[in-house]
């Protein structure tokens, strides 16, 4: 009795920890209509600068002061100076919010280190109380107390202020209220300002029993999600039923099942995607709020090369087909002999080139042609590299076996997968992809006995020659051009065009007469094979399977190589890949601070050339073309 | 006799991505009294509309708003200004109550005549019994003078109209004739746009004409309502030439 009693009260506790999380998320939904998706980076930061306040002054109150004031105003800033340019690209918005965890992470881990801190309680708060003859820790009490004082005070600022008038006014219809005399912009700003100011005082108050450490943010991050998934976006009434309903289920989960507790938020968040995909309170996806694609960002996979007055440069040398032809074919030479004269060094970096490039391109096709923005790609990768390691310990050395099974076991989580996620749209989507990648990742870090937990599988068997580097390279470039080739073909099919044509506008192709559904499911799950693909190369390359292979960092790495080379196209992916890759290498040898350069390279790419370097040349080269047809008239 | 024009549209070149909807809108408002902008369904009238309010900003050209180029400024400003608009369609905050609506937008400003949450309930009696209502749940009827009050109570020098009474049973459309009547007795300048050529004639004193993106035409509504052959040409509508509105 007084176990589950002591249960449910830390679930309380927990859940109402994350009501003030969620609630900073959903205010902000509401309003700015994106997806925050560094709302767990705030709290990190919260959580860090009220442990330093609190060590430097000694007080726990002031600690409590500057991190929601810290978080209010870098949040401030964040919106009027990185999203605000932004207002008429949700997708730049959300894509911005991605790169910043990473930015903020490594920042946080550059200055606080890498080891957990843990924030000291206030004595008074430190002992336990005594209710109805049971005996509760005091602080799990205050946070109680704090969360229904939150509770009340964001209902009265909502029902009963002007400046809740305002808000509801422009969740409701945003141009209007602007059509009305409301300062939009200054109301988004506070409101941004306001959310992440929820998250710091979340975090610093949660320190004293989570404490404070690196990767933190992102289960922050997967936890508030699945109570928006759960309750809806937009609804403080659904953060805080979802909230609570989170907390109890995870603390209960974790006593019943200490390894395979994490289960539980995955069935959660399916049954509520099956029940409502929009979560029990959210609010209906208006078509504004859902993320648009736009052309600036997403290219054309095979572009008319000749349109109107541009036709006269058809003649040139640079516009003929062979000229296509023959690079493709130096570049395939240079492929071929590039293990014979360079150094293995430089073969192992290749062949990690295009093993990500086989990922990132597997992950171009949902996201860039479909528009289906996945930030959860990860999973695949992470499953197929599970399977292949359990498989060759456990099982079989039979390679055929283990290939084949890990390509069984990934079709089938992706097809599940797809049924499940892609009942959602938008940034409901967005989140889900992130969530069960996380949710994965958990899993694999917490069920020991089968996953080998945080260590993960080490010492896989491989088949002797994938210990030549030659060989493996050039295994691994077979297989890359193999994908080439055959996702061309997928792309110029009826599927593709399909797909293409879903992403300009899915209601169009519904009354084509197109099956918008099995489409996209059957994109995905193709998306999701290749993407194994590349995942069990990995492993064979590696020979150890880690739970970080499902990690956002993963997806994040993928989606910055597509945004470099330009989404939309298959060339775009490997370019963006054999640049990352390169780059991370160089970078590794000078600095730890990898996470954070990749972060910021994210941000300035989605900020300065979100159609990528494709996209850059494709309009150097109309210019340039249209330049000299203009001249030869 | 030379007034000083509280609008004056110059020009003005809007667009939808690529689509060019105004083509160089020429217009000039006096203070006081009602100008209504008539044309077919789909010429650019809510367009023209979302150009003076700022929703859309115009590429070329530029709006004067009592003598200051307001053609950049974002919509919350030119309320401030004193803009007001009763949108194509309502757009009340269905989420809030009739009260809440009207709290949305009040702001004080220095006039003669001043309107204030009382006086929009003397003018429109139905809505002071529903004020804690949900204007979600308010009828077609109700949800335009509710729209028309939240407009009012931000006590505008000029007031947009766009097709208010779209949808409207004709009972409801003598009512507007006479709330728009007594506040034009009252010396508010409206801006209407309408397809309704028969309600625009009976409650405005000026009209223009817009056609594919340009003002064709410009005279008193006296003068229109006695050209029938104007009025087939340009909104394939006539009212017939005999009868003298009012
Ligand atoms: N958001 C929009 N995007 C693209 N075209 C639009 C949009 N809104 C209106 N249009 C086009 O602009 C033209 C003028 O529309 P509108 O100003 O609404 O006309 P009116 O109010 O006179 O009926 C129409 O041809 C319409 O199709
Ligand atoms: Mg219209």
């Amino acid at each position: 009795m007084l176990y589950w009693l002591t249960h449910i009260v830390n679930g309380l506790s927990f859940g109402m920890l994350l009501f003030v999380i969620a609630a900073g998320l959903s205010l902000i939904f509401g309003l700015c209509r994106i997806v925050n998706l560094s709302h767990g980076s705030f709290y990190l930061l919260g959580g860090y600068i009220g442990f330093s306040v609190a060590r430097f002054t000694g007080s726990f109150p002031l600690a409590v002061i500057a991190a929601m004031l810290s978080m209010a105003a870098l949040g401030m800033l964040t919106e009027r100076y990185l999203l605000r340019r932004f207002r008429v690209n949700p997708l730049a918005q959300v894509l911005l919010t991605f790169g910043l965890i990473f930015v903020f992470g490594d920042l946080a881990q550059w200055i606080w280190g890498g080891t957990p801190v843990l924030l000291e309680k206030v004595p008074m708060l430190s002992g336990a109380t005594n209710i109805a003859g049971f005996s509760y820790p005091t602080y799990r009490l205050l946070i109680l107390l704090i969360g229904v004082v939150i509770v009340l005070l964001l209902w009265w600022i909502l029902a009963r202020t002007r400046l809740g008038i305002f808000i509801r006014a422009a969740v409701d219809d945003g141009e209007m209220a602007t059509g009305v005399g409301i300062r939009m912009n200054l109301l988004m700003t506070v409101t941004f300002g306001f959310g992440t100011l929820l998250t710091g005082l979340a975090g610093c108050i949660g320190a004293p029993f989570l404490g404070v450490y690196p990767g933190l943010d992102i289960e922050v991050l997967l936890y508030a999600m699945a109570v928006v998934i759960v309750g809806g976006l937009g609804s403080l009434k659904g953060a805080f039923i979802g909230a609570l309903l989170v907390g109890i289920l995870d603390s209960m989960a974790k006593a019943l099942w200490p390894e395979t507790g994490m289960f539980s938020m995955f069935a959660l968040m399916a049954i509520a995607l099956i029940a409502k995909p929009t979560g029990l309170f959210g609010l209906p996806m208006a078509p504004s709020s859902q993320v648009s694609v736009t052309e600036e960002m997403f290219l054309d996979p095979a572009p008319s090369s000749t349109s109107g007055s541009l036709s006269a440069a058809k003649t040139d040398w640079w516009a003929r087909p062979a000229f296509a032809w023959t690079c493709a074919a130096c570049l395939l030479a240079a492929g071929l002999v590039c293990p014979i004269i360079l150094p293995t060094y430089y073969v192992r970096l290749f062949t990690l080139a295009l093993i990500w490039s086989i990922f990132a391109m597997s992950l171009d096709l949902i996201l860039g042609l479909g528009g289906i923005v996945s930030l959860g790609h990860a999973v695949f990768f992470g499953i197929c590299a599970y399977t292949i390691g359990l498989t060759a310990l456990r099982l079989t050395s039979s390679l055929f076996l283990q290939i084949g099974s890990a390509l069984f076991v990934c079709a089938f989580a992706a097809l599940v997968l797809g049924w499940l996620l892609l009942r959602s749209r938008g940034v409901y989507f967005m989140m889900l992809t992130i969530a069960f990648s996380e949710v994965f990742r958990a899993i694999a870090h917490s069920w020991r006995s089968v996953t080998g937990g945080g260590d993960g599988l080490a010492a896989i068997p491989r088949p002797a020659w994938t210990t030549s580097v030659e060989t493996f390279y050039y295994c691994a470039f077979l297989v890359c051009i193999a994908v080439f080739v055959f996702l061309r073909f997928f792309v110029k099919s009826r599927i593709g065009i399909a797909l293409v044509g879903i992403r300009e506008s899915e209601k169009r192709m519904t009354s084509l007469g197109y099956n918008v559904e099995r489409v996209k499911l059957l994109s995905f799950v193709v998306a999701g094979v290749l993407g194994g693909v590349a995942g069990l190369l990995y492993v064979y390359f590696n020979g150890y399977v880690s739970p970080e292979y499902f990690s956002v960092d993963t997806s994040a790495q993928a989606i910055t190589m597509i945004i470099f080379g330009g989404a939309g196209t298959l060339i775009g992916p490997i370019i963006g890949a054999f640049f990352v890759v390169y780059v991370k290498n160089i970078l590794s040898t000078v600095t730890e601070r990898w996470t954070l350069i990749l972060g910021i390279l994210f941000v300035l790419m989605v900020i300065a050339a979100p159609s990528g370097v494709v996209g850059l040349w494709r309009k150097e080269w109309y210019k340039f073309r249209k330049k000299k047809s203009l001249s030869s008239e | 006799m030379a007034q000083t024009p509280i609008l004056t549209v110059n020009r003005i070149h809007t667009y939808y991505g690529q689509s060019h909807i105004l083509q160089g809108v020429d217009l000039s408002l006096n203070e006081r009294g009602m100008v209504a902008v008539l044309g077919r369904n789909g010429v650019g009238k809510t367009t023209l509309i979302r150009s003076l309010i700022g929703f859309n900003i115009p590429r070329e050209g530029r709006i004067l708003f009592k003598g200051s180029d307001i053609t950049q400024l974002d919509p919350a400003r030119r309320v401030e200004a004193g803009l007001a608009l009763v949108p194509q369609g309502r757009r009340i905050f269905g989420s809030l109550t009739v009260e809440e609506n009207l709290l949305s937008s009040a702001r004080k400003r220095a006039k003669k005549t001043v309107w204030d949450q009382n006086g929009v309930f003397t003018l429109f009696p139905q809505l002071r019994d529903r004020r804690k209502v949900r204007a979600s749940h308010l009828s077609g009827g109700e949800q335009q003078m509710l729209a028309i009050a939240r407009a009012l109570v931000s006590n505008p020098d000029l007031l947009l109209l766009d097709e208010p009474t779209e949808g409207l049973s004709p009972s409801m459309v003598r009512e507007l004739i006479k709330i728009f009547s007594e506040l034009e007795r009252e010396g508010q300048s409206l801006l209407l746009v309408e397809q309704n050529l028969k309600f625009a004639l009976d409650v405005a004193e000026h009209v223009f004409i817009l056609s594919r993106g340009t003002v064709v035409y410009e005279s008193t509504a006296l003068d229109l309502s006695q050209r029938p052959d104007v009025q087939l040409e340009h909104l394939g509508v006539s009212t017939g030439a005999k009868e003298l509105p009012r």
